[in-house]
Order: structure tokens, then C-alpha cells, then sequence
């Protein structure tokens, strides 16, 4: 078999580079590829090879607009859209961003989601193509509104943002990139890399936009994500204290609820003196208008701390303050 | 006397001997058919390996020696009793001793001769060794002396080609620039000639490029798939002239249509003729299949193509030897299998046609039919990859690739390298040998998954 494939692999890059003619047999050579029931890693970044030099080389083939999708097809429909690793060595070259507009101009949602896979996979020989998904990001938040999400589209979608990130969609509007996360429903399983997903959480939530339009879904998986995560290990978004102002105005209790968890949780104080003043009295704010947000609070931090001990003093002496007012209440 | 004697007892005993391993030879080991012509193939070629027919010649050698031994003793003894008498049983003991030298010279000298004995056929084989061994001593002699006088021109001819070039360069050298030394404007050469060549040429993968392509077939490998070949083709054509029973005919017709019968070392008497007469009765004068006879006129034909395509591996004229049945034939009811088959027949008529039926994929094929079209394929264009236009191609496969339904995987390796060669890519003789193209899949995947794992752990 390897032998075999190494040899058409050279054979198409040869006709591709002398086009005598003899690459008319291509789509043919794909044809006869797409019906492999067994396919080795060697034959994805064969087939990836071919989408570029297919890219490259255009002005020689009558419908050349086809053949890159077949490769895609060859090399990636077969994979499991769950796992981001692949075996082969997928090189990235420039000739691959012409792939962009042939692929979402074909409105076919599994040949979008075969090259989403070759640009989010990753492994032994390959790196995920994060640049080149930049040129996707534009496509990427009209999607859900022109074609049905498969599960496989939709896993790869969510693999695409993960990696674009929410600065990547700022030039393509804040908007509608929250639009595309609230349509993705996503859920911890669906999350490669957990602290990727939770800083593209914080920053579009401290986005105009996503204070106000983010589903409270993402808010309470961002308050998994906070207690799940080491943050020592990575540099979270810096801590505008604007959005929780804006919720206190706004009177989005529930909201405030998950966010003055996740401001807890994430920028303690005593790392910053800006957030320790305005926190504290924004969470008392929040006790008072919510009681029972106190004791869900409190285990946030303790699963987040590991013992009672290691939470924050601050909150320690609020959270005292709001059981007392709580008990001259009750009398 | 006694020794006489002796030898012709022992020759009786060595007989006697012979007919129990016979006996042997000839007991059933029972199994099916084609399991008992393989067991009876395997037994033919232990008496060959064993040297079997040693002991069966060294009968008469012995009886001759034993008459020789009778004679002379019987001569000796007479002497003493009636020198008259022995002197009749001399002159007869020396005129059978020459008519016996005579006829094992005659048989020696042709090998046509009738008189063929195990003396003359030992004479004859060591004749042919000394006059092998006398030409090549004087061929290398010859040879010697050729290949001496080429590499003392040839040294001439280089010491003067070095001379000029040094000449030449170094004249070259003073005129275009005299400050860079000639070593450096040698490598400024090499490389703006890769800088140029360089975009033309595909980037690989690094896992291509460090892959060395292995060979096809170890020799070892390719010396067993020999051997089974000339074994399985010595078997099948002994049932195939021999054999009456339909069983054993229905058993050995399938392997027919896959033994490679022009390989070095077969040389069996192809049952070509058989085959074709055993396609042609299956069917009535008009032409229609006689019924229970499918399964014996699919193989039967396949077995012929199979023939004819290989013969054209061979050579351009070769295949044309082998006649084919007239295309008159039809199947009463639908049989995609069979009827593809019997447009291959009347295909071979037109090639651009044999090529274009070749290449379409039918799902109605069962994948057996499938895959030994693929191998149909393979091997004729591999016989013809270099004389088909591929313009002519073109037009021929348009439309042969439009199913989407699945294919063994075998099939579409052999199509796989079809399109090499349509592509300008040679494919080695090797490869048309290797049955199972697919076996290294599972290991080369678990061998990259086994590294993905460990790279992700």
C-alpha cells in the first residue's frame, strides 16, 4: 500500500508540474480514492499535498474547482471529527488559504468540515493552521444561518473558534461571533483545550456585545472552567470592572450572580488594588439582593481553593457579614 | 558368478522396494479435489527432489552389470572344462559387449536417438559440462584480453579529457574574472542552478521524503511465490489434460485463470487449447449457455483472458498465438459477472475498448470479478502503458469512474497503479506479481498510531 501511494503521489505532483496533459487523469485518480474503505495517514497529507499544488497550478485544469474538495474529501471525511490528532504530516503552505472561498462557496457542510479538520488538526508532524483559519472567521459566523450543523460541522466549528479565538472575530463583529456561540450550544465535552474556551469566555463577556447577549450557559460553564483551571498556569484577559457596574444597572442579578463568582475565582484581590474595593462592595450589593447566592458562593470557592482555609480573606469576612445581616433579618 | 548372483537378487530386492513406494505414492489422502491433486503435486515433486528415478534406472544397470559378471565368470569357468565352448562364449560375450558400447555411443552422440541408455545419458550430460567449461575458459580468455585493452584506451582517453578541461577552464578562468578563484565560481554555479530548480520542484512531506521505497518483493519472497506458481502450474495442467472427472476440471479452471504460465521455470505444456474447449462446450451451437454449466464457463474464460493478457505482457506478437473462442456467446438470464466477461472476449478485438471495459466500475460486479478486472487491468496496462495515447484514454474512461458505491480495497490499488502509468509513472514488474497489494496497511497504520499515542502521552 505505501508503496503504491507513494508512487501516485509523485506520479500526480509530476503531471501537475509538467501539465502535458496527462493530469486530466486526476479527477479520476480522486474518484478512485474516494472509494477506499481503509485509509492510511500517509494518504492525508498526500491528498493535502495536492489541494495546494491543485491551488497553485488552476489555469491547467478545466474544473479545478472541484478537485481540491475531493482531496479535502480523501483526506479528512474519514477522520473522527472528536479527536483533533492525525498521524500524518500536514504542511500548511500559502496555496492553501485559496481553499476559503471554494470551500464555503460550495455550501456543502461536510467539505466545509473536511477542511476545517485539516486546519485544526494536530499531532506527532503536524501544527493546527491558525492562521489560515483567521480567513475563515468571516464565513464562520454566517454559517448557522445558510446551512443545517451536522454533528461533525458542528464539532469542528466549535475546534475552529477554540483555536481563532474572540480576537480573531473582532474584525467580523463581536455580534455576530456571539450569535455563532450561542447557536453551537457548546458543553465541556465538546472543549479541547478548557483554557482556551475560558478565555475566549472572558473576553467576550467583557465585550459591549457579551455582557448583554452571551447565553447564561456560557456563564455558568465559565464558572466550571474557573474552578476547574489552575490560572497560575495561563494569563487571563485583564478585569474590567465596567461589566460588573453594568450589571448592577442593568439589575441582572442571576448574571451578577455567576460573574462576581468568576471575578473571585479568577482575579482574587490582592493580585491588583483596583478590583478589591468595587468587588467587595458588589458582592455585598449582590448578597443583599440575593441571599441564597451566598452558600452557592462559598462552595464555588472551596471547590476552587480545595480547603475552607486557602479562600481569600476578603470574601471570608463578606461572606460573614452577609450570614450576620442574614440572622438579624430572620430575628 | 556369486557376485552375478548377488547383484540380481539385490536388483529384485531395490525392485521390490520400488513397488512399495509406489504403492505409496499412489494411496488417497482423500480431502477435496483440488487438496488431493496438491498432495499427489507435492508427492511428484518429492520423487523429483529425492532422486526416485535414480533407483528405478539403477534396475537394469545392475541386471546389465549382473549379465556382465555371469558372462565373464561363465567364460572363465568353460576355459577349464572345453576351450572350444569358451571360446564361442568369448566371441558372443564380445560381440554383445559392442553392440552394447554402440548403442550407448548413438545415444550419446543425439539425443534424438532411440537407444537411450543410462550410461549414454551420464556420457552426454558430462560431455555437455566438459565443452561448457572448455568455452567459457576460452571465452574468458577472449574477454580478458577485450576488457584490458578498453581500460587502457579508457585511462588514454581520460588522461587526455582531464587535460583539456584543465586547459580550457583555467583559459576560461583568465578571461571572465581573474579575482575569484575557479573552486568558487564552480560552487556559485551549483547553486543558483538549485535556486532555480527549486520552485519547480513539489515540497514533500517529511514522512515521504525520509520513506526509502522499499522494494516489491524480497528475493526470497519472489523465489516462494515462484515456486508455488510452477507448482501450482505443473498441477493444474496435469488435471487439465489428464483428468475427466467434472469435479477436479471445476476445481483446477479457477486456479488456471491466476497462475502465471509464462514465468521463468514453468515449463509445462499450457493447456490453452483445454480451456477453450472447455469454454466452447459449455455453451450450444447458438450459442447459449447449456444449464449448470455458468460457474464452468465463467472460470474457463477468465482463465482465457487471464492467458492471453499475459502473453501480452510477454511480447507485442506473442499474445496472438492464443486463439480465441467466436464471440457468439450469451447467458439466459442476468449474470453481470458473465457477461462482462464475454464482452471481454469479443473486446479483444478493439483495445481502446478492452481498456474502457477494463476501467468501469459496475456495481453490479461481485468483488471478486471486481478485483481480478483490476488485476485485468493492471497487467494490460502495464503490457501497453507505453503505446496507448493517452488522449485516446481520455475519451475512453470518460464516464467509467461515476459510481460512488465502495470497492475492495485490493481493486482499487490495482487501479491506483494503472493511473500511475497513465500519469508517466512506470510501475515495476514486481508489482503485477503481489497479489494482496493491501497487506501493509494494518501495520503501517498501527505503526503511525502507535507514534501519534505516544507523541499525545
Amino acid at each position: 500500500m505505501k508503496p503504491i501511494l507513494e508512487q501516485l503521489s509523485n506520479a500526480v505532483l509530476s503531471s501537475i508540474n509538467d501539465a502535458d496533459g496527462r493530469h486530466e487523469f486526476i479527477p479520476y485518480v480522486l474518484g478512485d480514492l474516494t472509494k477506499l474503505e481503509t485509509h492510511p495517514w500517509p494518504l492525508t497529507q498526500m491528498s493535502y499535498m495536492w489541494c495546494s499544488m491543485i491551488c497553485e497550478n488552476r489555469e491547467i485544469f478545466e474544473d479545478w474547482e472541484r478537485l481540491p474538495l475531493v482531496c479535502l474529501e480523501i483526506g479528512f471525511r474519514h477522520l473522527d471529527p472528536g479527536s483533533p490528532y492525525i498521524g500524518g504530516a500536514t504542511t500548511h503552505r500559502e496555496h492553501h488559504r485559496g481553499l476559503v472561498d471554494i470551500v464555503f462557496n460550495s455550501w456543502e457542510s461536510e467539505v466545509i468540515a473536511d477542511l476545517l479538520h485539516a486546519w485544526t488538526a494536530s499531532g506527532p508532524f503536524c501544527e493546527p493552521a491558525e492562521a489560515l483559519l483567521g480567513f475563515c472567521a468571516g464565513h464562520l459566523v454566517g454559517l448557522h444561518d445558510l446551512l443545517p450543523f451536522s454533528s461533525r460541522l458542528r464539532r469542528l466549528v466549535m475546534r475552529s473558534v477554540e483555536l481563532i479565538g474572540c480576537k480573531g472575530f473582532e474584525g467580523v463583529g463581536v455580534e455576530r461571533f456571539i450569535e455563532l456561540l450561542n447557536h453551537l450550544h457548546v458543553t465541556a465535552e465538546d472543549m479541547d483545550i478548557k483554557p482556551r474556551w475560558a478565555e475566549l469566555f472572558l473576553e467576550t463577556f467583557q465585550t459591549h456585545e457579551g455582557v448583554q447577549r452571551l447565553s447564561d450557559q456560557y456563564l455558568g460553564l465559565l464558572v466550571e472552567l474557573t474552578i476547574s483551571i489552575p490560572w497560575t498556569l495561563r494569563h487571563p484577559p485583564v478585569y474590567d470592572p465596567q461589566i460588573t457596574k453594568f450589571l448592577i444597572e442593568a439589575q441582572e442579578w442571576s448574571r451578577l450572580e455567576y460573574w462576581i463568582g468568576i471575578v473571585w475565582m479568577t482575579w482574587p484581590p490582592g493580585a491588583g488594588g483596583e478590583t478589591e474595593e468595587g468587588l467587595e462592595d458588589s458582592t455585598l450589593l449582590l448578597f443583599r439582593q440575593r441571599p441564597g447566592a451566598v452558600q452557592k458562593l462559598e462552595q464555588c470557592m472551596e471547590r476552587r481553593y480545595g480547603t475552607h482555609d486557602d479562600i481569600p480573606e476578603p470574601f471570608k469576612r463578606i461572606c460573614k457579614q452577609a450570614h450576620e445581616a442574614a440572622q438579624r433579618d430572620a430575628l | 558368478m556369486y557376485a552375478s548372483l548377488l547383484i540380481s537378487l539385490l536388483a529384485a530386492f531395490v525392485a521390490m522396494l520400488g513397488k512399495q513406494w509406489l504403492n505409496r505414492y499412489l494411496r488417497n489422502s482423500g480431502g477435496s479435489v483440488i487438496e488431493r491433486c496438491g498432495d499427489r503435486q507435492r508427492k511428484c515433486d518429492g520423487l523429483e527432489k529425492w532422486p526416485f528415478h535414480s533407483f528405478v534406472e539403477s534396475l537394469p544397470l545392475m541386471l546389465q552389470v549382473a549379465l556382465l559378471l555371469l558372462a565373464c565368470g561363465l567364460c572363465r569357468h568353460m576355459w577349464s572344462i572345453n576351450a572350444l565352448v569358451a571360446r564361442t562364449l568369448i566371441s558372443l560375450t564380445g560381440l554383445g559387449i559392442t553392440f552394447y558400447i554402440a548403442i550407448v555411443i548413438a545415444g550419446m552422440s543425439s539425443y534424438a536417438c532411440p537407444f537411450q541408455t543410462p550410461a549414454s545419458i551420464a556420457l552426454h550430460s558430462l560431455w555437455k559440462k566438459v565443452r561448457g567449461r572448455i568455452a567459457i575458459v576460452w571465452n574468458c580468455r577472449i574477454r580478458r584480453r577485450i576488457v584490458s585493452s578498453l581500460v587502457r584506451s579508457k585511462r588514454v582517453l581520460s588522461r587526455t579529457h582531464r587535460m583539456w578541461k584543465r586547459k580550457v577552464l583555467s583559459l576560461l578562468h583568465r578571461q571572465s574574472s581573474p579575482t575569484i578563484p575557479l573552486e568558487d565560481v564552480q560552487v556559485q554555479q551549483s547553486e543558483s542552478v538549485s535556486i532555480l530548480d527549486s520552485p519547480s520542484q513539489p515540497e514533500s512531506p517529511s514522512a515521504l521524503d525520509n520513506a526509502q521505497s522499499e522494494p516489491w518483493l524480497k528475493s526470497k519472497e519472489l523465489d516462494i511465490i515462484r515456486g508455488t506458481n510452477t507448482s501450482d502450474a505443473r498441477c493444474v495442467s496435469w488435471i487439465l489434460r489428464n483428468i475427466t472427472d467434472s469435479e477436479a476440471l471445476d476445481a483446477a479452471l479457477p486456479v488456471a485463470g491466476e497462475i502465471r504460465w509464462f514465468d521463468d521455470g514453468v515449463d509445462v505444456n499450457l493447456p490453452y487449447d483445454v480451456i477453450v474447449s472447455t469454454f466452447e462446450a459449455c455453451f450450444d451451437s447458438t450459442g447459449t449457455l447449456y444449464p449448470g454449466s455458468r460457474d464452468r464457463a465463467y472460470y474457463s474464460g477468465r482463465a482465457i483472458v487471464w492467458i492471453r493478457t499475459l502473453a501480452m505482457c510477454k511480447s507485442e506478437d506473442f499474445w496472438g498465438k492464443f486463439r480465441l473462442p467466436a464471440p457468439i456467446y450469451t447467458t439466459p438470464g442476468p449474470d453481470p459477472d458473465l457477461e462482462h466477461l464475454l464482452n471481454a472476449i469479443c473486446g479483444f478485438l478493439n483495445r481502446s475498448y478492452y481498456i474502457e471495459w477494463l476501467l468501469r466500475i459496475d456495481p453490479g460486479h461481485t468483488h471478486p470479478h471486481s478485483q481480478w478486472i483490476s488485476n485485468m487491468l493492471l497487467h494490460h496496462s502495464w503490457a501497453n502503458w507505453t503505446k496507448l495515447d493517452y488522449e485516446d484514454l481520455l475519451d475512453c474512461i470518460s464516464g467509467t469512474n461515476e459510481t460512488k458505491s465502495t470497492v475492495p480495497l485490493n481493486t482499487i490499488l490495482n487501479r491506483l497503479l494503472v493511473w500511475c502509468m497513465f500519469l508517466g509513472s512506470p510501475v515495476e514488474e514486481e508489482a503485477l506479481r503481489v497479489q494482496v497489494k493491501s497487506c501493509g496497511i494494518p501495520s503501517f497504520t498501527l505503526q503511525i498510531t502507535h507514534c501519534s499515542s505516544l507523541a499525545i502521552a
